[in-house]
């Protein structure tokens, strides 16, 4: 099977992985997981929910690794997953308890070396909405093309677009209230 | 790309380094997940139609229940076969109607053919569409035309008849030729041919 792999490394892995080696499997997980976890936390969670979303991501991807079928990267299979996952949390938790959490995780904790830039810009995008700020994560964090975000958030590519012009418009409008 | 001031901006996002402990017990919660993945049972050539059935099995099975049941009921027989062939019927006129508008005269129905009789039809306002069939053996030739209609229907035969079609005041027709009169209370033939109509 051919897929569309990042490495030749990758590809391996995912042969071996589907082949039943649980290594391959760990190695993978290894490859990915701070890239799924910082794509959770940018999109609006807590650090520790970026956390429990990530494990959820490689657990479904875990069990349902037999229906990746190559037709797209694999890390944009998992962003898929993300989407969902992200999008899923942040309905049952509520954006405004996410922003109040990440404000206590400033004053209290030294989890982040570059806390206070963080928390600036963390409420900047924070106040965007759920679909706006996962354009703008997809685009300028995790360098996605607008076709990919469209597949990765299943959606039209103009919609892609779309979302990004809005955001950077409302992006501008909220820097320049700060100053 | 970085001259955008919104894309310096958002540069200065930085996330903080995952707890080593969750980090593990993601890789131990996954792998587990792993052992236990999900085989695809399907092959591709079955897929569709195999997941649909699965999916709606319990509602087919229903509905042939359903429908066995129905049809043991005497309000099953209201439904009229004769309002379906009515409805059928007036939606083959209104159709042919579309494409000849006012040059259509009749709309006749032989076997799996359909004729059109073209010309200046009677302009009458208000008129409903009329059923007449001609009928000899296993040849039916069906007809559909607005009351007031001249029609020339290509019967087998020595005659061929001018037939004007009118509704009577009981809500019947009548079908006038040069020497022949046909009614439902003075059936007659014509070549050999038996006649009914009605308004649809």
């Amino acid at each position: 099977m051919h897929w569309k792999e990042d490495s030749a490394e990758e590809g391996d892995l995912l042969r071996n992985a589907l082949a039943g080696c649980e290594k391959a499997w760990a190695d993978l997980f290894r490859m990915h997981y701070h890239r799924v976890y910082a794509f959770a936390f940018r999109s609006g969670l807590s650090a520790e929910d970026a956390e429990d979303a990530a494990q959820e991501v490689f657990v479904k991807a875990a069990r349902y690794l037999e229906t990746f079928k190559g037709d797209s990267a694999f890390k944009n299979w998992l962003y898929g997953i993300a989407h969902h996952a992200v999008m899923d949390l942040l309905r049952k938790r509520g954006r405004r308890e996410v922003l109040l959490e990440r404000l206590h995780e400033n004053d209290t904790t030294s989890k982040c070396s570059a806390a206070a830039k963080h928390t600036e810009v963390g409420d900047v995008l924070g106040q965007l909405p759920d679909d706006l700020r996962m354009a703008v994560v997809l685009i300028y964090y995790e360098g996605k093309t607008h076709k990919e975000a469209s597949k990765i958030m299943d959606c039209a590519e103009t919609t892609v677009s779309w979302r990004i012009y809005i955001a950077k418009k409302r992006l501008r409008k909220l820097l320049e209230k700060r100053g | 790309m970085k001259d955008d001031p919104i894309e310096k901006y958002l540069v200065k996002l930085e996330v903080p380094t995952p707890q080593q402990e969750a980090v593990e017990r993601a890789l131990h919660r996954s792998t587990l997940a792993f052992k236990n993945r999900v085989e695809p049972k399907i092959t591709q050539r079955e897929n569709t139609v195999f997941k649909w059935f699965e999916k709606y099995y319990l509602a087919v099975a229903f509905a042939i229940v359903f429908a066995a049941f129905a049809s043991f009921f005497p309000w099953a027989e209201r439904v009229c076969p004769a309002a379906s062939e009515t409805s059928d019927l007036l939606a083959i006129y209104s159709e042919v109607k579309m494409l000849f508008q006012n040059n259509l005269v009749a709309v006749l129905l032989q076997g799996s053919e359909l004729k059109v009789q073209l010309g200046v039809p009677r302009n009458v306002a208000g008129a409903r569409v009329m059923f007449v069939e001609f009928s000899r053996g296993d040849e039916k030739i069906k007809v559909l035309c607005l009351e007031g209609s001249a029609l020339r229907v290509p019967l087998q035969g020595k005659v061929q008849p001018v037939l004007e079609a009118m509704p009577t005041a009981d809500g019947g027709v009548i079908l006038m030729g040069d020497s022949f009169v046909w009614s439902r209370a003075m059936p007659q033939t014509i070549n050999g041919y038996n006649i009914s109509a009605r308004l649809l």
